[in-house]
Order: structure tokens, then C-alpha cells, then sequence
């Protein structure tokens, strides 16, 4: 429908030659690879996500949805009790930093 | 590589036992993840490690791991665990028990590990209730609570592990959710490296057993309760007892310097070898 037709050019590049374009904010995230073999569909790394980057397929399994969104805290990894996903990202993340009760509520 | 693979890889029975054989959602897989990850943290070596367990769900855990493994009788893993680590104090012996296994037929074992201060590191799986054998009620299991052995209702208080074990002596109690599941890396760290009784208990969940008889939903949902109700020890502090009826403490509830049963037993030996000498043996 072309009355929906969105403009996809980034406010305020319009008038930048195409090689002269800022390159995308890099993603802190490489992938993110769920093994299907041990997964169980629990959904919980989908429910606890905080950025809502994972979804839930038609037959219940997880999948990465918008992986542009991940910032690779790792919380879905963590909280897998199947050892089933596993996020890889560019730099030395936070996930592994020492538990200080911080994230209770 | 991700640091889980390469956990996985190092610590993990990967290529033989999994998917391991907990329920979908089940709490006791992301204790494991949390109990390997605070082991990579001491530094020690797998050798040095033995994990032993008792009878249950969670004592299903050595079958998984790559360590020295123990997988005992129900109720008595904290027996066996106190023999190994007077017979070789240079291991460090690991027990892993459900609620059931530490608080009913093994709670006698359990308050005495405690009172004895013995150098071990014992994590509760406390999941309110006997997964194994099919959602008997068990010591944890809270009053007004069902069970199959209490389909009219639990009629019973419920023990209050972490307490107890403050109480009965244990030098080092901490207590986390696997909602929380990075405190617990760091309890399980403390408690390993503690020299006397460490104990990390853990509210999980089983939805399967006692999450279905009492209509308490998913896993998912009940990690949202721990969630919810979960307060760290710095934040009870500020608050009334009122304000803290059924919610949870978690964190470090005492880390304190006792007489260790091992430095007591080498002095008793000490003794005896000078008592031999002044007696001319
Ligand atoms: C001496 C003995 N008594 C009873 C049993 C039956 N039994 C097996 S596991 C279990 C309780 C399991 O509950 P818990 O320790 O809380 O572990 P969970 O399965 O909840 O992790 C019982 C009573 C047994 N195996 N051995
Ligand atoms: S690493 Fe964090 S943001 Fe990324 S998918 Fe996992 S939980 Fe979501
Ligand atoms: S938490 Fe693990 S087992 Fe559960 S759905 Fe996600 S990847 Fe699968
Ligand atoms: S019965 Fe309960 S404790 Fe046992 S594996 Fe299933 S969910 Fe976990
Ligand atoms: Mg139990």
C-alpha cells in the first residue's frame, strides 16, 4: 500500500554521498545460537529478556528475533536450566561478572 | 568461543549425558550452570573437586558433571561427604541435596555438619517439596500448601533452612533463587572457599509437581514469583518484620570465623602423639 510507504533513509543523511554514509552502530553481539538438541522450550530465556530480542516459534522453541536489539548481558544463557543458548559477543561482556545480588529486587 | 561453551566443554559430561534428564524448566539445570561457574571462579581443579549427592531430582547432578563424583543414598550424602574429607582434607567435597534429602532423613546429619563446623560446601535444592517421587510433601513445604500426601491441605510449619543452618553453627549461609542466578554464582564461590560448613541454600522451583497441585503456574511464572518476592539482605534490613512476611532473603545471611572440625581433629592428634611420647610409647 503506498500511503504506508515509510521512509527508510535516516534523518539526516539524505544529503551524504552513499560512500561517505556513517556505517551502523556496531552490534555488541555476534549471534546467538540456540542448540535445538538440548533445548526444551521452557521459554524462559524469551520471557526474561530484557530487550525482548528472542521469540517464540509455532512449535514452541525459541528464536532470535531482533538480534540488533541484544545488548549480550547474557541473562538468557544464565538462566537456561538446559545449557541450550549461547550468546557470543565482539568484547569481553558483563555476563560473567561476580554475582553481588545487585539484580534482586 | 562463548564462556558457556567453553564451561560446558570443560566441566560438563556434554558428549554423553544430554540433554539431561530434569523436567523442561526445571530450576536444578540453572543451579548447575551456577555451581560450575562459581567452581571455574575458585580456580580449583577438577580433580580437586568431589561432588556427592544424595537421592532425588537434584541428586541427579554428579551424573552430569566432570568431576570426582558421588552419587550416595537419600539422606545420607553429608555421611559419606564428612568421610572423604577426613580421609583426604586436601579435596574439596561439594554436596548437592534436595530438600527432602537435607530436612527430613537427612536433617539430623545436616544440623550436625553444621554444629561441627566441618570444612564442606553443601547446596540445598529446595524446591518445597519431593519432586522425585511425585510432590510429597516435604520439611520446606509451607503451611496451607498441597501435596499428594496432603491433598487437604499441609497442616505443618515449614523449616526454614537458611536459619536453621545459622543457628546449628555453620560458619558461612547464604541464600539465592535461580530467578537471581548470578548471587548464586557468588555464594556458591564463597561457600566453596569458606574454611568450615558452607551452606548456600536455593529457592527453585518444581512446577511440575508442586507447582501443578497448588496452581502456581509455569516455570516461568514461578521464577517471576522469586522475582517478586525476593529481597536482598541490605533491604530487609530497612524493613519492618510485616513487610517481610513470605518474602525471601537472599544473599549473604552469615559468614563468620569458628573453630574448624579438621584444625580440632589435627590438634587432638597432636595430643595423642605427645601423650604417647611422655608415656615412653
Ligand atoms: C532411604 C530412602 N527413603 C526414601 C526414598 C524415596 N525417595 C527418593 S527421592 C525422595 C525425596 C526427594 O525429594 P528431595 O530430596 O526434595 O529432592 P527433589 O527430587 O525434590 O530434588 C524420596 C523420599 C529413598 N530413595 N531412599
Ligand atoms: S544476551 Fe541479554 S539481551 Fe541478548 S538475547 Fe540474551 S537476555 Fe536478551
Ligand atoms: S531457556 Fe533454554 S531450554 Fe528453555 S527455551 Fe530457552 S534455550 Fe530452550
Ligand atoms: S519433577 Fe520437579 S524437581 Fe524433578 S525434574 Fe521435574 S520439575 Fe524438576
Ligand atoms: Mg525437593
Amino acid at each position: 500500500m503506498e500511503a504506508e510507504e515509510v521512509n527508510h533513509t535516516p534523518k539526516g543523511t539524505e544529503e551524504i554521498a552513499p560512500d561517505k554514509q556513517p556505517k551502523p552502530k556496531r552490534r555488541a553481539v555476534k549471534k546467538i545460537d540456540i542448540f535445538k538438541a538440548w533445548c526444551k522450550a521452557c521459554g524462559i530465556c524469551v520471557a526474561f529478556c530484557p530487550r525482548e530480542v528472542l521469540a517464540i516459534d509455532e512449535e514452541g522453541y525459541p528464536f532470535v528475533k531482533n538480534l540488533d536489539a541484544c545488548t549480550g548481558c547474557g541473562w538468557c544463557e544464565i538462566r537456561c536450566p538446559d545449557f541450550a543458548i549461547t550468546v557470543e559477543t565482539r568484547s569481553k561482556r558483563k555476563a560473567t561478572k561476580r554475582g553481588d545480588g545487585k539484580e534482586a529486587g | 568461543m562463548p564462556e558457556v561453551t567453553r564451561l560446558i566443554y570443560k566441566y560438563l559430561r556434554h558428549d554423553k549425558k544430554f540433554p539431561h534428564v530434569w523436567c523442561p524448566g526445571c530450576g536444578t539445570g540453572i543451579i548447575l550452570g551456577a555451581l560450575i561457574r562459581a567452581i571455574d571462579r575458585t580456580g580449583y581443579e577438577k580433580d580437586d573437586i568431589v561432588l556427592v549427592s544424595g537421592i532425588g531430582c537434584s541428586g541427579r547432578m554428579p551424573v552430569y558433571v566432570d568431576f570426582n563424583t558421588l552419587h550416595t543414598t537419600h539422606g545420607r550424602a553429608l555421611t559419606f561427604a564428612t568421610g572423604i574429607k577426613l580421609a583426604n582434607p586436601n579435596l574439596n567435597v561439594i554436596v548437592i541435596m534436595g530438600d527432602g534429602d537435607a530436612m527430613a532423613i537427612g536433617g539430623n546429619h545436616f544440623i550436625h555438619a553444621a554444629r561441627r563446623n566441618i570444612e564442606l560446601t553443601a547446596i540445598i535444592v529446595n524446591n518445597s517439596i519431593y519432586g522425585m517421587t511425585g510432590g510429597q510433601y516435604s520439611p520446606t513445604t509451607p503451611y496451607g500448601m498441597k501435596a499428594t500426601t496432603a491433598p487437604y491441605i499441609h497442616i505443618e510449619q515449614e523449616f526454614k533452612i537458611s536459619e536453621l543452618a545459622v543457628t546449628a553453627g555453620a560458619g558461612f549461609v547464604g541464600r539465592g533463587t535461580v530467578y537471581h542466578a548470578k548471587l548464586l554464582d557468588g555464594l556458591i564461590e564463597k561457600a566453596i572457599l569458606k574454611k568450615g560448613f558452607g551452606v548456600v541454600e536455593v529457592i527453585s522451583h518444581c512446577h511440575v509437581q508442586y507447582g501443578k497441585q497448588n496452581r502456581l503456574g509455569s516455570a516461568v511464572d514461578m521464577m517471576k514469583w522469586q522475582r517478586d518476592n525476593a529481597v536482598t539482605v541490605q533491604r530487609a534490613k530497612r524493613m519492618k518484620p510485616e513487610e517481610l512476611e513470605g518474602r525471601i532473603i537472599i544473599g549473604v545471611l552469615t559468614d563468620k570465623e569458628l573453630p574448624i572440625y579438621q584444625d580440632e581433629y589435627d590438634k587432638v592428634k597432636e595430643r595423642a602423639k605427645e601423650g604417647l611420647s611422655s608415656l615412653g610409647g
